[in-house]
């Protein structure tokens, strides 16, 4: 079987076909490392390892309200101060990955919404995209592989995050939940739009990626109750487009979200993904508890990679996969998180190997 | 006066911030925190006692019921907001001296990590607990938290991090930090962290939680 009827057996059909799924994120300083550890230079990492899916680049969008990139405003030998186009502004390593510091926030109540953010998001905006031939060009180009072709965006509460940051945002669910609800209900119109314009104009992918960070390690940022109220509509009348199409809608999210799974299974997520293993989270239990209504893509604890030591990584993976084939989950082999470069090229072709000798159904 | 303090911690863990805010809808209408704190101080309760009976209490309820993972974090975030309505009445009286802190407590995210959220957080819990926070900010060298401790004199130093390539970098301000100020208390925590690598390090605490990180300091600071 190809990676694209792998995948869609998995993540669309909810099947098991004859192997596991394999995919994986790096972060960006990996492969550098790697390099200096035997990789190929300058390879397509994914290409190299023969990884099932592939994001058509260029189809990440702008979902800020003024549709431009990120500003350098500011920086200094280590860090980099950036606007985006919401106004909010972040520090960020200039040269790693991490997560940003929250500086300051424009938007930060109902009345900046309405005066200078929200009209901007109403209509189709072409800006948004970044070069639409080259997404053209990109999407055939995928689609005349034999991967799993998505185009991946972020989504509602990620980006709110973005917007108004984590402490104006989850205030605001109780103390002005009008404003809340109206910002998700344009953001939504205006993600539905640019996707219908991207499925109509360039073409059908295999499936719709989005990005959705809800957890932290302890919990959900936000009670079941609130994303019922919040976001559950709004993640509902997305799947509901995806599904017109006969797409599967992929959801990622750090952090734990079990508390929230129920919710959005309801929702209408076909494949979660990442299952953060140190946030309590196990795929098996989780595959339990939705009876297998939903494939699952990840929970492969990164500490185990990072430890580099074989025996921790067997003992990690192989129980796992071996619960997974017992229990028929559909199933995409896929670490909690993204790999760093902490994690030894020998360790991560290890664990391939893993997945090779347990990895099928 | 009794009545009048439960009134207030009850608002406080409800996160009834004054009167003008609907929420929660069950105290709709009535008033919050701020009218609350504004009468008790009016009718001649103690301001000390509002703090701790009052403020406080509803904050610890809040702590407790968040670490059980029955509230979550917007919960917290109004709950805070409510207290500083109080807070703000009080504010006079930690001036003159007639209510103290229970401490200081510096705290901020090590050197490699820019990550604020879960410091602020925790800062929250620690203000509403009593504790006097300096907030020193992130990506914090070993030098400053040590000028800081100087600076400061504080009973706890509060070290956050978020990814397992800065949670290292704990090790290194623990250790300068318990050589120069062996007094001095040290309190760790953020994802990757956990009991065994504060062992390690030679933190006096480890906690998955604001709430146990609180109950710590309250316990061997104050």
């Amino acid at each position: 079987m190809t990676s694209r009827e792998v995948l869609t057996a998995i993540v669309k059909d909810k099947h098991c076909p004859e192997r596991m799924g394999l995919h994986e994120s790096f972060w960006q300083d990996t492969q550098g490392e790697w390099e200096k550890q035997g990789l190929p230079p300058g390879v397509n990492i994914l290409d190299y390892f023969n990884l099932d899916v592939r994001e058509i680049q260029g189809s990440l969008f702008r979902t800020t309200s003024i549709p431009v990139d990120e500003q350098v405003l500011d920086e200094d030998g280590q860090t980099v101060i950036k606007v985006n186009g919401w106004g909010a502004r972040f520090r960020e390593w200039k040269n790693r990955p991490g997560v940003p510091e929250h500086l300051s926030f424009d938007l930060d109540n109902e009345t900046v919404w309405k005066k200078k953010y929200r009209d901007n998001l109403l209509t189709l905006d072409l800006r948004r995209f970044p070069d639409v031939e080259k997404l053209k060009e990109n999407y055939r180009a995928g689609m005349a592989s034999d991967r799993f072709c998505v185009y991946y965006q972020l989504i509602i509460f990620e980006i709110m995050r973005k917007a108004m940051g984590d402490l104006i945002l989850l205030e605001a669910m109780y103390l002005n939940p009008r404003w809340i609800h109206d910002f998700c209900d344009v953001v939504t119109n205006a993600i539905i739009l640019h996707l219908e314009f991207m499925i109509r104009e360039v073409g059908t992918p295999d499936g719709i990626w989005l990005y959705e960070d809800m957890g932290y390690t302890k919990a959900p940022f936000v009670s079941p109750a609130l994303y019922q109220e919040f976001i559950f509509p709004y993640h509902r009348r997305v799947a509901d487009f995806i599904h017109s199409y006969n797409l599967p809608f992929i959801m990622h999210s750090c952090g734990k979200i079990r508390p929230l799974l129920p919710h959005l299974v309801a929702a209408g997520v076909d494949g979660l993904q990442a299952l953060e293993a140190k946030a309590g989270q196990h795929v098996v239990e989780m595959a339990e508890a939705t009876r297998n209504k939903i494939a699952f893509m990840g929970n492969l604890d990164i500490r185990a990679f990072e430890s580099n030591d074989p025996k921790t990584l067997e003992a990690e993976i192989v129980p796992k996969l071996a619960a997974v084939k017992k229990k028929k989950i559909p199933y995409v082999f896929y670490s909690d998180h993204s790999i760093p470069k902490s994690v030894n090229l020998e360790t991560y072709r290890y664990a391939l190997e893993l997945h090779k000798k347990y990895g099928r159904y | 006066m009794e009545d009048i303090l439960k009134k207030i911690a009850r608002c406080v863990e409800k996160g009834k911030i004054a009167r003008e805010f609907p929420h929660p809808a069950e105290l709709a209408g009535q008033d919050g925190v701020y009218e609350l704190t504004k009468q008790a101080l009016e009718s001649g309760v103690p301001p000390h006692e509002i703090l701790s009976q009052g403020l406080i209490a509803g904050m610890n309820i809040v702590g407790e019921l968040f670490q059980a993972g029955e509230v979550f974090l917007p919960d917290v975030l109004v709950s805070a907001r409510a207290l500083s309505m109080g807070m703000m009445h009080l504010k006079p009286y930690f001036h003159s001296g007639a209510i103290k802190h229970k401490g200081k407590v510096v705290i901020g995210t090590v050197q490699g990590d820019l990550h604020d959220i879960g410091k602020h957080v925790v800062s929250l819990f620690f203000e509403g607990g009593g504790w006097d926070v300096i907030d020193i900010g992130v990506n914090v060298s070993a030098q400053k938290f040590l000028e800081a401790v100087v600076e400061h004199r504080p009973q706890a130093v509060g070290l956050s991090a978020l990814l397992t390539t800065t949670m290292v970098n704990m090790e290194h301000i623990t250790g300068m930090i318990k050589s120069a100020h062996p007094g001095t208390k040290v309190v760790i925590g953020g994802a990757p962290v956990s009991q065994s690598f504060a062992d390690r390090i030679g933190a006096d605490c480890y906690s998955p939680d604001p709430q146990g990180a609180l109950e710590f300091l309250n316990r061997s600071c104050s």
